[in-house]
């Protein structure tokens, strides 16, 4: 092998691959030196950072909530008349359900740690971290949206990674593991790194949305942003396997931890869900198809303005108590 | 395979190593790997057109050989015309043949006859017209004696699928290509690294500059009839840009990788966006199929040589020729002929009074103004144009034209866009003295910091689903 290397050329191969090792070293701490200078532009201009990070900025959101969620789960157990309550899923939870109101309602203190585009398998992950703190949880309010049943995860995925405050717990990492964006490497390395350097600004604003965040892990779109066209229909997808799987451990997890567990079937316009489907999961379910309100109230096909969500929670308050009473 | 996905960045480093260490002492073993490695790039997209590319080299390796050994002119030519024949041929097929059915059909439609149209539903093979372009010279440089046939299978199919250049060129000549191929390569340090150079650059160009203005072309393509006509100006100065940056981004990859392999390909854009004139722009852009039509089918016109009816008809059809070989679509005839107006004026005064429509200009300032005033007015004719290469129908360029026109001075939109120009237009105007060497920093430090932010701008601009180079399509 030796001989072969240096017949080529003797000194110039070794010399491409000693270049390419240098500037490999070179690279890195370049990368390193570029963070750590971009980190500490922060608390004067976010200008650097949104420069080197184009897609972060429009997602990000979740800084309020992760914060939040950490905060609850190192609270009291002993606040919530019913039990702790975590809600899972995606936008059609987290954007459209009051946990205020359900837990008025049902007596469950309830969280929401639902994202945009989140799909089981990262569903999976959050209940993982929660359950192994000392809180208790009783309750899982489980959104199944056949939306995102095919969904790789990126959406999600950046909501927690991008913008959150402590990038170093294992939920977070397995996330990045789990995606196939590679993008998220490059923001977890960049945020792990910030979070590191004293002094720099901890979050940033992401896109000037219309997103008003109430609390509890609850953000509502607000009256005033422009509606989108809403679809005649929206079509079913097929569950991946890799969502398949994860909901079935999250079932079986919450069956092994004593959780109630209800899988939602949001309701939205123009969607007609596949009861069939989700009963072979053989978990109690909430279908929300009656909750749906009139088109007014949204937004979009899925989600609903601020002012609706009042409405929609009560009417899914209604059906959750009915089914934890049967 | 892509040249901006992952599986081509496996790829390469695998050829480039077993290549210079398990090939190294054998040229054999090196163009064999040249060929599997080439027939598995391209087999990689649909393994089923391989055939077509073996069809046509076995074509062109077989009477080549057939009129090198014959000596009667009259069977040498007969010779040649079978390789024409059966090359245009497989070409006009698979693009063309459905493109003359429906104009056959439309052309009478319009007499007032009509006719049940027998199309067939075919898959453009990728590189089609650039392979065969290549493989056709080599039998008329054989047949003119300017090329001596290849007698060596594995060589010659190398030759012809070289995958550095399979699919979108630069379409290389047999008197070029071939001798390198056949003769033993040297590991070169300096090659080498030019070749990485290259890659990078022709990475920025396509990731960042034409991947970012594609949405917004399609947007303003798409969306047409409710644009302003200064945002259709922007719309074809972006498209220009996108092709420009897209197709050279392309062949300097094409250039690095052969580099990396030892072998020099031509050089087949030389900032056709700093030309001054629409002569002076094909003589830069793509700049192997300018010449390719110069030499196979201009000269043997008559080229310039004629009076100045039959060199204008000469130049005229070289172009409606060069819009057809771009798609088997009207537009693309159009566009052609549309540079054909702006180039036959300044041919024409060239050839009657034998100097430069521009003299030398001795004032530096004033020359540099004259020059600036040329590039933006090619700019505004090359968009111009590039409405017809992009809509699918004549008439939708031609609204869009007449919007352009009739609405000039709209408000723009997108302009936060035009920083992409502005970037890609100051590195040219820097580097324009090595097109082949786009990154000479001295200092090493400077240099590596240079290459690492190229390096962090492309993966910033890398989405997860890569996009198809724009000359595949051809």
């Amino acid at each position: 092998m030796n001989s072969l290397i240096f017949y080529t050329s003797s000194f110039d191969m070794k010399k491409v691959l000693y270049r390419l090792i240098q500037f490999s070293g070179f690279f890195l701490l370049f990368c390193l030196v570029l963070i750590v200078l971009v980190s500490y532009t922060t608390p004067f201009t976010p200008y650097f950072e949104k420069m080197l990070l184009v897609n972060p900025y429009e997602m990000g959101e979740n800084y309020e909530r992760a914060k939040e969620l950490d905060v609850w789960l190192e609270s009291n157990n002993d606040t919530a008349e019913n039990g702790n309550g975590i809600m899972l899923g995606a936008s059609t939870i987290f954007s459209n359900i009051n946990p205020y109101i359900l837990g008025e309602q049902t007596g469950i203190d309830f969280f929401c740690a639902a994202s945009n585009g989140q799909p089981p398998i990262s569903s999976l992950q959050l209940l993982k971290y929660c359950i192994s703190t000392d809180k208790k949880i009783d309750f899982l309010f489980m959104g199944v949206d056949h939306i995102l049943w095919d969904f790789g995860s990126n959406e999600c995925t950046s909501e927690w990674v991008v913008n959150n405050y402590k990038p170093g717990r294992k939920y977070v990492f397995d996330m990045v593991r789990t995606t196939d964006d590679y993008t998220v490497w490059v923001y977890f390395a960049y945020f792990s790194i910030k979070r590191l350097l004293p002094g720099t600004k901890d979050e940033f604003t992401p896109k000037e949305g219309n997103d008003v965040y109430m609390g509890k892990g609850f953000t509502c779109c607000d009256d005033t942003r422009p509606s989108k066209k809403i679809m005649p229909e929206v079509a079913h997808k097929t569950m991946s396997e890799e969502n398949h799987r994860a909901l079935t451990e999250i079932i079986k997890i919450c069956r092994e931890n004593n959780i109630e567990i209800r899988l939602f079937i949001p309701g939205f316009l123009n969607y007609k869900p596949d009861i069939v489907f989700i009963e072979t999961f053989g978990a109690p379910y909430i279908d929300a198809t009656p909750a749906v309100l009139d088109s007014t109230y949204y937004y979009d096909n899925w989600h609903l303005y601020c002012s609706g969500t009042t409405a929609y929670s009560y009417n899914v308050a209604a059906l959750l108590k009915e089914s934890l009473a049967k | 395979m892509l040249f901006n996905s992952f599986e081509y960045l496996i790829f390469l480093p695998l050829v480039y190593i077993l290549y210079w260490l398990v090939g190294a002492k054998k040229l054999k073993l090196q163009n064999f790997l040249i060929l599997v490695s080439s027939y598995v790039f391209y087999g990689w997209w649909d393994w089923r057109f391989l055939i077509l590319i073996i069809l046509s080299s076995a074509i062109d390796f077989f009477v080549a050989l057939r009129i090198d050994a014959i000596t009667k002119p009259r069977f040498k030519k007969a010779w040649l015309y079978v390789s024409i024949i059966s090359n245009l041929g497989i070409l006009c097929f698979f693009k063309y043949y459905n493109f003359f059915i429906d104009s056959w059909v439309e052309l009478f439609a319009g007499m007032g006859y009509k006719m049940t149209p027998w199309t067939v539903n075919l898959v453009l093979p990728i590189g089609i017209s650039f392979y065969t372009f290549q493989t056709m010279a080599y039998t008329v440089d054989v047949y003119r004696g300017k090329v001596a046939p290849c007698r060596d299978w594995v060589s010659f199919a190398a030759f012809v699928c070289f995958f550095p250049q399979l699919v979108a060129g630069p379409i290389e000549r047999a008197s070029d290509l071939l001798p390198q191929i056949t003769q033993k390569r040297k590991f070169n340090y300096v090659q080498i690294v030019e070749g990485l150079r290259l890659i990078l650059w022709g990475l920025f160009k396509k990731i960042v500059i034409a991947d970012s203005l594609a949405p917004i072309v399609e947007e303003i393509f798409f969306y047409w009839r409710s644009q302003t006509g200064t945002t259709i100006l922007m719309g074809g100065l972006f498209f220009s840009f996108q092709m420009y940056a897209d197709f050279s981004g392309y062949s300097d990859i094409a250039i690095g990788s052969a580099k990396l392999l030892g072998i020099e390909l031509k050089t087949n854009f030389r900032f056709p966006m700093l030309s001054r004139t629409m002569i002076e722009y094909w003589q830069r852009w793509h700049i192997t199929l300018s010449t390719w039509f110069k030499d196979y089918v201009y000269i043997p016109m008559g080229g310039s040589r004629t009076n100045i009816f039959r060199a204008s008809f000469n130049v005229f059809f070289i172009f409606f020729l060069s819009g057809l070989w771009h798609g088997a679509n009207w537009p693309f005839v159009v566009w052609g002929v549309f540079h054909v107006l702006f180039y036959l004026p300044e041919f024409i005064y060239r050839k009657l009074k034998r100097k430069p429509l521009i003299g030398h200009i001795h004032n530096k300032f004033l020359k540099y103004t004259v020059d600036g005033l040329q590039i933006a007015f090619m700019w505004l004719v090359l968009s111009a144009a590039r409405l017809f290469y992009r809509s699918p129908t004549i008439e939708q360029g031609a609204l869009m034209l007449k919007k352009m026109i009739v609405m000039a001075f709209t408000p723009i939109r997108y302009e936060e866009y035009l920083w992409y120009i502005v970037v890609i237009m100051v590195i040219d105007i820097l580097i324009r003295k090595n097109e082949r060497n786009p990154i000479r920093i001295k200092n090493r430090t400077l240099r590596y910091s240079y290459y690492s932010c190229l390096i962090l701008v492309i993966l910033a601009h890398l989405d997860n689903e890569f996009t198809d180079f724009l000359y595949f399509q051809f």
